[in-house]
């Protein structure tokens, strides 16, 4: 299987106002070009879980309208990863990852667990805790799973929302160098939602800010790639984790 | 993730308290017999109790094995009825709003009230007697597995979405295995249901029916004066409850601990 051609993603005017009538997202543009990465910060509440959740299809916009909508890409072109692992519980590490092929009905059952025990070894899961369940396993190993979930429909966008953030700070740096090894050896569109600036840094080609509902800013990354855990000691990284700083600064302002 | 399991002295450990207040009670019953003189016809002694469910116990096998069999089915029709329209509820909202309510009133009907006319309906035989024990089961069941199938992880039903799974695939694949806890739940609660529900459905068919369940034999006795018989009936009852429970419990423990790995209990 080959991934799909990664696809540009655009925002225009996306405004979200919940039941209660407060406004999350106020006209929101965004440009992700095909194959590059934007890392969305901000402080907690400010919408981003909102707008990447509107850009997978799972929330509709109140106004505004997103390209690619969820009708003209086909069922796993697009892939998300939770801020939890969100595995069945019932199913072992193989069937978890199968489960996207099983539900768009793409290839035989051989050729499905095929993919999802290639992609598992992608993503470092180890070969002997293939059939152990959810909660035989760590929590790495468990979003190890769900990040070899995500990729095995091959997806044009991959959406992230925070999927690092229970994980102790090792576990977030090896797991990062992971995320960022697999962009590099497989491009495609992504955005990351993150509380964490230098894991927005190390992944993105630019980092945006929400601030009230709107971009409040956008931080281009010009570290060249392929970027490792070690790029943030770097004066660049410095300079970078400065400059996406004083962004958020403004946006808790 | 491994499970701490009780072994064999520590679980006797634990009874001991419960066969302490059995002891106990037996004893009291003993005492106030002597005390009190009661005469046996209106409260027998432990040993005359003994006594006549030695004399009877053909009839209290029988009957116990009759009884559980309607318990059984019961039960188990009120699990398949009650996961079929729990199934149906959780595909429709405005379906559950118009039959969940009249759902809840069949559940304050008393079943004392309704099993003559099912008796009307349906005729003294042993299919009167298992649906009376299945409508007074299938409530807990049904609420349990309603709520269940409707219980989703956000995330998993963002899932589900994502990959645009149909209704089908996420009933089959999502909404049912999330509700196998809350069926052996259900199960749980609904067995010790059936076994009423049995007994009093035989209460009631028994007395023209050719089924001598316990409820059957326990109004032949009331009507003559049996109590020791009675009482050994009634206890018999109380056991086979618990001993529906408890295999009701152990089957669904070993279920979900195969099925869904850290859960069970």
């Amino acid at each position: 299987m080959q991934f799909a051609a990664p696809v540009p993603i655009a925002c225009r005017q996306v405004s979200v106002r919940f039941e209660g009538g407060r406004d999350v997202l106020c006209g929101v543009d965004l440009d992700v070009p095909a194959g590059a990465a934007v890392s969305l910060v901000g402080p907690s509440g400010c919408g981003k879980t909102t707008l990447l959740r509107c850009i997978a299809g799972l929330q509709q916009p109140t106004a505004g309208s997103i390209e690619p909508g969820t009708g003209t890409v086909a069922a796993g072109a697009m892939a998300y990863v939770f801020q939890e692992p969100a595995l069945l519980p019932w199913l072992d590490a193989v069937a978890n990852v199968m489960l996207p092929l099983d539900l768009v009905g793409r290839g035989t059952r051989a050729e499905r667990r095929a993919a999802a025990t290639r992609w598992l070894g992608e993503v470092g899961f180890a070969a002997a805790d293939l059939a152990k369940r959810p909660a035989e396993l760590s929590g790495g190993m468990r979003m190890r799973v769900s990040l070899a979930r995500a990729l095995v429909t091959e997806p044009a966008i991959l959406l992230l929302d925070e999927p690092f953030a229970a994980l102790d700070d090792l576990l977030r740096t090896r797991l990062t160098d992971l995320l960022l090894d697999l962009h590099a050896r497989h491009p495609r569109t992504m955005v990351l939602v993150t509380h964490n600036i230098g894991e927005a840094i190390l992944v993105g080609d630019s980092v945006a800010s929400i601030d009230r509902g709107r971009i409040g800013g956008t931080v281009a990354v010009d570290l060249p790639r392929p970027r490792l855990a070690r790029t943030r000691g770097t004066p660049a990284f410095g300079r970078l984790y400065d400059a996406v700083t004083d962004l958020l600064a403004e946006a808790v302002r | 993730m491994s499970r701490t399991r009780t072994s064999p002295g520590r679980a006797l450990l634990e009874t001991l308290p419960a066969l302490a207040t059995a002891v106990a009670v037996v004893a009291v019953w003993q005492w106030a017999i002597g005390h009190w003189r009661i005469p046996p016809y209106l409260l027998p002694s432990p040993g005359q109790v003994a006594t006549a469910a030695w004399e009877k116990r053909a009839a209290l096998v029988q009957a116990f094995a009759v009884t559980a069999r309607g318990a059984v089915a019961g039960l188990a029709t009120a699990a398949v009825v009650g996961t079929a329209l729990a199934i149906l509820f959780s595909q429709s909202r405005m379906l559950r709003m118009a039959v969940y309510p009249y759902v809840l009133f069949l559940q304050t009907v008393p079943i004392v009230a309704i099993a003559p006319l099912l008796v009307t309906w349906s005729g003294y035989g042993e299919r009167t007697v298992i649906l009376v024990s299945a409508i007074i089961a299938l409530f807990p069941i049904l609420s349990n597995v309603t709520a269940g199938l409707l219980a989703l992880d956000a995330n998993h039903r963002d899932l589900f979405r994502l990959y645009r799974a149909g209704r089908v695939p996420t009933l089959l694949r999502l909404r049912l295995p999330t509700a196998t806890g809350h069926l052996a739940q259900g199960l749980r609660i609904s067995c010790g249901l059936a076994v009423i529900g049995t007994i009093v459905g035989e209460f009631f068919v028994g007395r023209g029916g050719d089924s001598p369940g316990l409820g059957a034999v326990m109004d032949r006795w009331l009507a003559m004066g049996k109590t020791d018989a009675l009482i050994a009936a009634v206890l018999l009852s109380s056991l086979l409850g618990l001993a529906m429970f408890a295999a009701v419990s152990l089957l669904t423990d070993r279920l979900l601990r195969r099925y869904l790995p850290g859960t069970g209990d």
